[in-house]
This record gives C-alpha cells, structure tokens and sequence, in this order.
C-alpha cells in the first residue's frame, strides 16, 4: 500500500492541478463571458457614511460593455459621484441594502444623471464586510421609449377608436368579438358588454348567412370591402327603414389561433339614399324634360363687355319645343337664338332682355306668350338652373285663354244683365249678409249700395212676415225658391214684392236674390179681377141675349121655312091650274104672263131655300176632322159633272195637302166655288179650270182659278155679300148666295177667303182653312 | 082596297090652299081612294084614336097611311106623330110627313119618333103632283100594312 501513498499524493497534486487549471478556465471564461456580454457588469464597493448610510460607491471592476451601457469611461477605481454628481440617492439606498443584506436586487429605473433606463440585477459578491455588489445591468432605455410610444399609440388609437363614428371591431380566429367601439355598439344598437366576448353568429343572427363566407375570406388572409343591407327592426333606432353599411374586413397577423380581422363599419345610409335621390330627381328630371306637353328649352347667356345679355344660345331642347317652333333640333341646339330666330330682339316679348336676366340674376318669371307660327298661347316659365343658363318652359294655354275669354265675356254679359236689370238684385251668402246689388236695388229699397250691404237680409226682409223663413229653409232644400213676401224700404214702408232667389257657386256659398215690387201688379191684377168679373157678367147677358135672339132667328127660319113657301105653292099651282083648266080660252099673252107668275114663283121659292142654307150654316155645329183635299175635289168634280157634260173643259187638279175641317161644309165649298167656275166659263170655247195649293207664310192656300168671265175688281168688296151678283141674271144664273155660303164656312173653319180676277179673263179664288191644331172659330 | 068603304088616306093639313092643290094633285095622279082630310093636330088625333067627334068609330078601322103636316095648329104635327107611334092600337099605321120644312131638325126628330117617310114639299106643283103621286102609289099599292 506503499505504492498508495505516494499516487494519493501525485493523485492530489495532480487534482489540485486540474482544480487549478479548471479554476483558471473557469476564471478565463467567466472573464471572456463578462467582457463579452452585451449586459453591462460592474463590481462596486458600496461606500456608507458615519451614520451608516449608502452614500457612494466605488467601481472595482467594469466589463467591456459597460462603457457602451452608461456612457461612463475609465470608471475603475472612481466613484459614482465623482463620474455623475447628480446621481439619484435612490440606486446608493438600493445596493447600500443589497450589500448590508444580501438579498438581491431586480428593478428598472431611471438614471436622469445618465439619460438612461435600466433593467437592474444586484447581488452582494465577496464577503459580506467588503460590501461588495455586483451589478449586472442592461439599458433599456429604448425598450422604455418604445414601450411608453406604444402605450401613447394605444391610448391613441383607442381614443380614435372610442370617439370614431366608423365602427370598429377586432374578431379573434374563432369569430369571437375582442373588442368593439361604442359606434359599432351603436350600430348594432347594443350595449358594449353584450358584445364583447360574444360569437359574432350570435350577435349578428339575423345577418350571418351574409356575413360568414364572407369572414371565411378574410381569416384566409384576404381584404373584403362589401356593402351589407340590414333590414330595420322594430324598436331600435331607425326602425323600419333599411340601413345600409360600408364593411371592410382587414385580416391581420398569420394564421391560425393567433389570426385577427379587423372590422370597419361605416354607415352609408344617408349615403345611399341621397345617391338614390339624385339618382331619382336625375330621372325625374329626364322625364319631366322628355314631357310631350311643356317644351324646354335650356339655353346660355351671351353677354357683351359689360355683361348686358345680347343673345343666348340655345344648348339643349326637348321634342316638344321643336314641334311648337316648327324648326328642327339640329338646327336649333348650340344655335343662338338670333340664328334661329331671326328678328328676335324686336318681338313684343323681350327674350333676350327677361330670360338673360334670369340666366344672369337667378329668380324665375313668369309670363305669357303668343307664337304666330302656331297660332297658341303659352305660358312661360323661365329659372336659372346655373349660373349664366336659364330654362325656359312654355305650356300650351291657347284653350285656357279662350275659356278666360269666354268667362269674361260671359261675365260682362251678366254684369250687364245684374247692373241693368230694371228688377232689384243682390248677391247674398247664406248667412244673409250682401255683397252686391245693383241700382234697381237701391232704386227700390230708397238705400245706397252701402247702407243695402250693411243692412242685409235682416234690415231688409219684413221681420213680420214668417213667409222669408219658408222661404230660406226651401232654398236650403232645393237650391231656389220662388214667392211672395213683404220687405222694409229704408223709410220703414213695406211693400208687397215677388221674391226668387237661387244658389249658385261651386260650394253651393252664394245665392242670388231677386225682388220685384209688385204692389203696382197686385194692384193691376186686382183691377183686372173686378173687370173680368163685370166682363163675365157682361158676357153672360150678352149671351143670353144672343141665345134669345138666336131662338127668334130659328124661329124665324122656321117660319120662313114652313109659311113662305105654302103661298109660293099656291101662286105655283094655281097659276098651272089656271093653265090646266082654262088654258085654252085665254089669249097668248095671258098664258105667258102666268107662265111668268110660276117662274117668279119658282125663283123665289130658290132664293128662299139658299137664304135658309145660309142662315143654317150660322147654326149648325161645326165638326172637325182630318180631311182628304184630294179626295174631296175629285168627289165634286164627279158630282158636277152633269152641270158640263155637253161642254169641253180643261180640268188641272195639281198638289193638294189634307186639312183639318169640316168634311161636309168643305165639301160645299169646294162645289160652289167649282160649280161657279164652270157657270162662268159657260161662253168660252175652251173653258180651263186649274185647281191646287201653294204655301204662303207657312200656310196652305187652296186656289180655283177659271178663264172665265171674270169681274171687276172695283166690285170685289161685293162677292161674298148675301144676294151680291156682279153679274145680270140673263148673262149667269144665280141667287148671290153661293160665296156668301163659301165665306161663312171659310170663316167659320178660322181661314181666309179672297179673289183676284181681271174682267172677261178669268177670276182666281183662294182660301185658306185654320192648320191642325189651331183654334176653330164657331 | 080591299075594304071598298075604307078610309085609305088620312091627309092632315091645316093650310086651305095647299089642301086643295093636294086634292087636285092626287086627282090628276089617278088615286081615287077615300081620303079623309083633317084640318089641325086634334081632329087627326081624334080620328085616328076615335075620340072626340070620331068616338063612334071603330079603332080598328084604320087608314092605310096618314100624310102629316108638322105646322099644325093646336096639336103639332110632330106630337101627332108620337101619339100615333107611341099608341100599340095605331103605332103599325105608316106616317108619310109632308112638310115645307128642309130643315134637319124637322127630319132627323121625325124619323126618331117614327115617321115612315119624309117628304117636303116643293114649290112648283109639277113637281108636288109628281111626289103626290109617287107616295100614292108606293104607300097605296106596294106597300103590305102590316096585318
């Protein structure tokens, strides 16, 4: 074990070598690490006062950093305070109590001396009575700048962020809401809790089919802008109209968990809808330019050097302006309007002087125009959509004009007819207070217009007669009312008057009222009253009176009749018998003077029956029916027939129209006029008799015209007199009694009869029977 | 005719002179048929219904036609007329009136109330012999009375 001895010793020794050799390595290394950290390292001896307070403190040792640390050089040996006097006392407190403690230090502080910040580690090294610490320390002063920039920029952006009106929004990967801006809350109508934290599907519910692919994009990295359309709901602000929003998606940071988008909301509702306003005034506007009925014009000012309007051209126009100037768009639009139209400035109208104004000073007018080309009216309507143009709308108004036309000639009319009108007249509301009259008026009423306008119906109307409010109450109920009531003159007499009154006025809120004083006419229709009464009483003795003397005539007729003609018969017969029985014993000249007592007879006993035919036509009533003229005629041509069977007579029947009358008393007269005429053309060889109508004035005119004997038309005042002959018994039989029959019947129909005639060539009867209808006289 | 002794025209005429010119008419129209001549309304009456002068006479003893003026004095022609036809013992017997009168009233009332004819009398006396002799000879020998 000798052996033992001696290895244990090289053994140690060799030991102690490699502690040493490893010491030295460790030292080696210790000092290249702290000569090559970046870290500043220094190893100070903490100098304290009497009173046993850290105070100063010298540098043992410094690395290589430490220069570039604090900006300290050759430190080594110095103290603090000599290197930086102002030194704050605190770092001295903090490694006095490190090296009297022991415990370490870990902080950060400021060293102002130094214009530096420093992240410091302390620890006592050595033994505790060298009060040695070491200092391991690295500036951070730029991490502190950098850190407080970051804050301010935080605090910035938060505040942006806070105040902003653009919501904003962070969503994490998982689509959580991180954070979110009281705008954004706002929008959403929420509060800031209901939101933060929350599942955007969960907030955005009723969006999120729109939202989520969308949000797909923008966690894969993608920027998304899209416009999102958010219906209004109820109860929230804006509710029921859409909102409409700008959204912006900007991802941020990689991928995966740590992925963020960035939310920007903007509200473009407002926006929106003005867009969409301009959008459709800009339609409108097209629209209203295209209008078939209003042409427009838009045209530009021209001014000359001192800015006076001397034309204007004319930039755009619209189909209907170039139908009512008759000249073609191309040749009118970049025209001035002394190009296309050539005279302009000496028109009625002064276009260029009214329009140039409004294109230069703004405003509008408006007017009325006449164009020649057309023959219409307009009116025109012109403002200044910019400044140095005008437009100018023309509307066709010729109908207008001739209605206004019409009204005022109309209302002329009727102001002539109220202002005249010999009746009193007033304009009245309902409520009876007057608005016009006219003089008659004031005529009437002894008032002025204005003491009439001031009284009214009140001070007018009778208070005591109750017939003015019946009258009022069926105006009410039928628009008009007509009657008679009493009225107050201003010196307080009444007076009896006919009243009308009706409504007029498209709301029914005028009534016209007419009153008439009829005192005068209850007077007159009082007077006539009594009169017709007296009449009456006159006409009914006079009736009685002709009823006595008509019996008496019957009577006489009757007698005439029965007893003129029994001595006739016995002159007659006698006479005969006379010739029958002693015929033979008398001489020839007493046999004619009988045969002339029987002829005497015998004409007499015809004058008689054609007296009593006459006079019965007075008596016999008269009936009326439709009569066939034609027919009739043809009938007494036939009947007359054997008066001329031996004759040559030209009968012309032409047009005859049907009557009302009396067929048989017709009947004769047509018989006597026609047996006349052909008695007297008895003595012509060719005898013409031309039977017709004519119309005069509307009436019907029968006619019988003969070439016959014809009269004197000095006579004709006898013709229709009873026994009137203008011709000797020897030339043309007769008892004068056949047209005095014609014309009673003929008077007694309501007609006319008359004769024309020229001696020895022909006489024209005409007469005329009352049309259907009209009153018959009997 | 066939009652030889028969009254067979009752002539009613107040008038002498037409009563003869009658006579002398029906004379020269050959009817010498018994005519019974009665000078007013009454006696016509009378006669015809037996009463007064005629009461002894036989009703049924009728004449076989009456010629009847309507101006008659007393009793007129046309109430004459009426009894007559208003009567069932004398309303068969024919009544010829034969009058001066045209007028429509005088006709018109007669045939209302009866008569069988009308005939007026004309002015010349050819004329009145040749209607004399047509009654005659229509009411006289065509004419069946009734019964």
């Amino acid at each position: 074990m000798k052996g033992t001895r001696k290895a244990r010793s090289t053994l140690l020794l060799a030991e102690r070598k490699r502690k040493e050799e490893a010491l030295r390595e460790s030292e080696l290394l210790y000092r290249s690490l702290f000569n090559s950290m970046e870290e500043g390292f220094c190893i100070i001896e903490v100098i304290f006062d009497s009173e046993g307070k850290a105070t100063d403190y010298r540098f043992l040792e410094v690395n290589a950093a430490f220069e570039k640390q604090t900006g300290l050089s050759g430190a080594v040996g110095r103290r603090m305070r000599e290197l930086a006097p102002s030194h704050e006392a605190h770092w001295f407190e903090i490694y006095g109590k490190v090296a009297l403690t022991g415990e370490p230090a870990h902080f950060a502080n400021e060293a102002k001396a130094l214009q530096r910040y420093y992240e410091v580690r302390a620890y006592r090294v050595g033994k505790p009575e060298l009060r040695q610490v070491a200092i391991v320390f690295n500036d951070i002063s730029g991490r502190i700048r950098a850190e407080e920039e970051l804050r301010e920029r935080e605090a910035l952006l938060r505040t942006v962020a806070e105040s902003s009106r653009i919501g904003l929004v962070m969503l994490s990967a998982d689509r959580r809401y991180l954070y979110a801006n009281s705008a954004y809350a706002e929008v959403l109508g929420l509060s800031r809790p209901d939101i933060a934290g929350k599942r955007v599907a969960d907030v955005m519910g009723h969006v999120y089919d729109q939202i989520s692919p969308r949000l797909d994009r923008a966690f894969a990295g993608e920027r998304v802008n899209y416009e999102l359309k958010v219906p209004g709901q109820q109860g929230k602000d804006n509710a029921g109209s859409d909102r409409v929003y700008a959204i912006t998606y900007e991802p941020l940071q990689g991928n995966g968990e740590g992925s963020r988008v960035i939310v920007v909301v903007v509200d473009i509702t407002e926006r929106k809808q003005a867009e969409d306003a301009l959008r459709q005034s800009e339609q409108q506007y097209s629209a209203l330019f295209a209008n078939k009925i209003n042409a427009i014009a838009h045209c530009r000012v021209i001014t000359d050097e001192h800015g006076q309007p001397i034309d204007y051209r004319i930039l755009r126009i619209n189909a209907a302006y170039e139908g009512i100037v008759g000249i073609k768009r191309a040749d009118i639009e970049g025209c001035t309007a002394k190009e296309v139209f050539p005279g302009v400035e000496t028109y009625a109208f002064d276009y260029i002087g009214i329009l140039g104004k409004v294109g230069l000073e703004g405003g509008e007018i408006m007017s009325e125009t006449y164009f020649d080309a057309t023959g219409q009216y307009y009116s025109l309507y012109a403002y200044s959509p910019a400044p140095g143009e005008f437009t100018v709308i023309f509307t066709e108004i010729t109908e207008r004009k001739r209605a206004e036309a019409a009204l005022h000639a109309s209302e002329a009319q009727f102001r002539s007819i109220f202002e005249n009108s010999l009746d009193a007249m007033f304009v009245t509301v309902p409520t009876g207070e007057v608005l016009a009259v006219n003089s008659a008026a004031c005529v009437l009423f002894g008032m002025t217009e204005h003491e009439l306008c001031q009284a009214g119906r009140a001070g007018l109307a009778d208070p005591d007669d109750p017939r003015h409010a019946r009258a009022l109450e069926e105006r009410v109920r039928t628009g008009k009312v007509r009657g008679e009531m009493t009225y107050v003159r201003k010196d307080g007499t009444k007076f009896l008057s006919e009243m009308q009154s009706v409504i007029f006025g498209q709301q029914g809120n005028r009534s016209l009222v007419v009153v008439r004083d009829i005192t005068e006419r209850k007077r007159a229709e009082q007077e006539i009253r009594e009169l017709n009464e007296q009449l009456e009483d006159r006409v009914r003795r006079r009736t009685a009176e002709l009823e006595d003397s008509n019996r008496e005539l019957e009577a006489f007729s009757y007698s005439v009749s029965h007893d003129l003609r029994a001595p006739l018969r016995a002159i007659n017969g006698f006479s005969q018998a006379v010739m029958e029985d002693y015929g033979s014993s008398l001489p020839a000249e007493g046999q004619e003077y009988l045969g002339t007592i029987c002829r005497g007879a015998t004409r007499m006993g015809e004058l008689i029956d054609d007296l009593l035919a006459f006079s019965r036509l007075s008596r016999q009533p008269i009936s009326l029916s439709p009569v066939d003229t034609r027919n009739l005629v043809s009938q007494c041509l036939e009947d007359l027939e054997s008066l001329h069977k031996d004759r040559v007579i030209e009968f012309t029947v032409g047009e005859l129209p049907s009557c009302l009358g009396d067929r048989s008393l017709l009947k004769q007269v047509w018989t006597n006029l026609l047996s006349n005429a052909i008695k007297f053309t008895g003595n012509r060889q060719r005898a013409s008799v031309q039977v017709g109508a004519q119309l005069e004035s509307g009436k019907v005119v029968y006619f019988i015209r003969d070439n016959g004997a014809g009269f004197d038309m000095k006579h004709a005042n006898k013709l229709f007199g009873v026994f009137q002959r203008l011709h000797r018994n020897d030339e043309f039989e007769g008892t004068g009694v056949g047209l005095a029959i014609v014309q009673r019947i003929v008077h007694r129909h309501g007609g006319r009869v008359w004769a024309d005639a020229v001696l020895d060539q022909g006489a024209t009867f005409y007469f005329t029977v009352a049309e259907e209808g009209k009153r018959i006289y009997e | 005719m066939s009652e030889l002794n028969g009254v067979e025209i009752l002539l009613v005429e107040d008038n002498d002179d037409d009563l003869r010119l009658a006579l002398r008419a029906f004379k020269k129209a050959k009817l010498t048929n018994t005519i019974q001549v009665a000078r007013d309304g009454q006696e016509a009456l009378d006669y015809i219904l037996c009463e007064g002068a005629h009461a002894s006479r036989s009703i049924t003893d009728v004449p076989r036609v009456v010629l009847l003026d309507l101006k008659l004095p007393k009793v007129d022609g046309m109430e004459v007329l009426r009894r007559i036809k208003s009567d069932p013992r004398t309303h068969t017997i024919p009544v010829v009136i034969l009058t001066s009168s045209k007028e429509q009233r005088d006709i018109t009332n007669s045939y209302q109330h009866g008569a069988n004819s009308y005939i007026v009398k004309p002015v010349m006396f050819d004329n009145f012999v040749k209607a004399m002799q047509e009654v005659g000879m229509y009411w006289l020998l065509l004419n069946e009375p009734c019964g």
